[in-house]
């Protein structure tokens, strides 16, 4: 009996490893190779970076590829590079832990590496990519505020082309974006800020180290341009960008917070209800005019 | 499909042949029979399966077996050199920074890999690099004290 019943959990236990599961796994190391895998697995084919999404959607049986391309074999993604002209490119491989500590990500682009830092724990972030983050298209993902009022742009490759969106553009929805199947993310590209520019980062979560955001969000002040924008996350199925340039001069915080509390879309789930994460989004905002103002 | 791959743990060299659905972890534990990292939650929420992947912390059940084909892995096997404890096994027996145990391998390794980043590490800074590690049994006050000891001695000169 006893010994019936152990077995029958290291059945049901192998099971949901995923261990009759039949995938290939391939690790391409040039550019073209990866096109041509993802070009041949077609819609059987998963992308795999760091792998804190995907394995846990592999062993919770919400994907059962054929194929799993490694990208860590591509040098060429693996490359954060800081331009002359001050824009940076972030290769698909890219760490959230290579982001924080980046020193040179200061100032303007701050609010990246510190939402990085927000990301899951320490031993995650040594394997969670950017890229992924992006890719994987939750509502709650960290990286996507700072990244949308930096207007990065997302750069998708085939075999044959190459094409450049902004993050609302990439992004339709939960889990939903524009690529292809026979595209993948080969970076991101931060463009130059105009000197003087900041950006700031909150997130309001219940435990640091562990939850995922019930609403997150990005300050740009651009003083060159007069530009002042808000992205929220976490409070609409696609990251909501308010535009506030009108309120550059009065830098009115509870203006602000009104709008963006207007703009977005909550739902009410297991971390919270809409209204509480409408009234976090006020909160969050104004405390990044806080920030902006200390 | 199955794969043939060859590890280093602890300075050990492994030769398996494993699918490719199968984690690190799974490798670890049902193919290399070291089963001192243990699986709590199988999804990166517990950090109870952490190692050391070529010199950098991470959740063994978020890696696939075949990623780790060439790498050079530490597990909780590797701490003792014999019968001589590490600092940080010394120090959590003295503190009493372990009840059930579960969490304790994965907690000591995570401890060694932030004093290797950070030597002298704040309390804060202790707390933040075992965010990730889940105990329901010590309240925690006893780990960050066996790290914090450690951390002291060792710039305090060895001792
Ligand atoms: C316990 C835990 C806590 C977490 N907490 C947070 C949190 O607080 N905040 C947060 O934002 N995230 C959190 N995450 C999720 C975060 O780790 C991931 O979103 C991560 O950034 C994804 O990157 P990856 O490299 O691991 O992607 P993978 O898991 O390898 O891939 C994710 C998805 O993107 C696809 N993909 C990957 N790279 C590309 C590419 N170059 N082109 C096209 N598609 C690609 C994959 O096919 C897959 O569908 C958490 C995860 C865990 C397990
Ligand atoms: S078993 Fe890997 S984090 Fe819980
Ligand atoms: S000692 Fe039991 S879980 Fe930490």
């Amino acid at each position: 009996m006893v010994s019936s019943l152990a077995r029958s959990w290291y059945e049901a236990s192998f099971l949901s490893h995923g261990a009759n599961m039949n995938f290939a796994y391939e690790k391409p190391t040039t550019a073209q190779a990866l096109s041509r895998l993802l070009e041949q697995g077609g819609a059987g084919a998963s992308l795999l970076a760091g792998g804190t999404d995907l394995l846990v959607q592999l062993r919770g049986r919400l994907i059962e590829p054929k194929l799993v391309i490694d990208l860590k074999g591509v040098e060429e993604l693996s490359r954060l590079d800081h331009h002359d002209d001050g824009s940076v490119t972030i290769g698909a491989t890219v760490t959230a832990n290579r982001v924080i500590d980046d020193k040179r990500l200061s100032g303007a682009m701050a609010a990246l590496p510190h939402a990085c830092s927000h990301i899951a724990a320490f031993a995650i972030r040594n394997r969670a990519t950017i890229a992924g983050n992006i890719a994987n298209a939750s509502p709650c993902a960290d990286s996507v505020p700072p990244l949308c009022v930096l207007d990065a742009e997302v750069e998708l490759r085939t075999t044959t082309a190459t094409r450049r969106l902004s993050l609302p553009a990439f992004i339709r929805g939960v889990r939903a974006t524009v690529r292809a199947k026979n595209e993948y993310i080969a970076a991101i590209h931060v463009p130059a800020q105009p000197k003087g520019t900041r950006s700031f980062f909150r997130k309001h979560q219940r435990v640091r180290g562990h939850d995922l955001a019930l609403a997150n969000a990005a300050l740009l002040h651009d003083p060159e341009r007069k530009r002042l924008r808000v992205a929220i996350g976490s409070c609409s199925p696609a990251p909501v960008v308010v535009v506030l340039d009108d309120l550059f001069e009065s830098l009115d915080a509870q203006e602000a917070a009104r709008r963006c509390m207007a703009a977005i879309i909550p739902i009410s789930d297991v971390r919270a209800s809409a209204e509480y994460r409408t009234d976090m989004t006020g909160v969050l905002v104004r405390r990044l005019f806080d920030d902006l103002k200390a | 499909m199955e794969y043939d791959i060859e590890v280093t743990v602890n300075d050990v060299r492994y030769k398996a042949r494993i699918p490719a659905s199968f984690t690190l972890l799974q490798l670890l534990r049902d193919v290399l029979h070291l089963t001192g990292t243990k699986e709590g939650c199988g999804i990166g929420e517990c950090g109870a399966c952490s190692v050391v992947f070529n010199g950098e912390l991470v959740n063994a059940c978020l890696v696939l077996g075949v990623e780790a084909n060439g790498a050079t892995l530490r597990t909780i096997e590797g701490e003792a050199k014999g019968e001589q404890l590490s600092d940080l096994q010394r120090s959590f027996i003295k503190h009493h920074a372990a009840q059930c145990g579960f969490c304790t391998p994965a907690m000591i390794l995570t401890a060694g890999d932030l004093l290797r980043r950070i030597p002298t590490p704040t309390d804060e800074q202790i707390i933040e690099g075992i965010a990730g590690n889940l105990c329901r049994c010590t309240g925690y006050e006893a780990i960050v004290d066996a790290i914090r000891e450690v951390a002291r001695d060792a710039k305090g000169g060895a001792k």
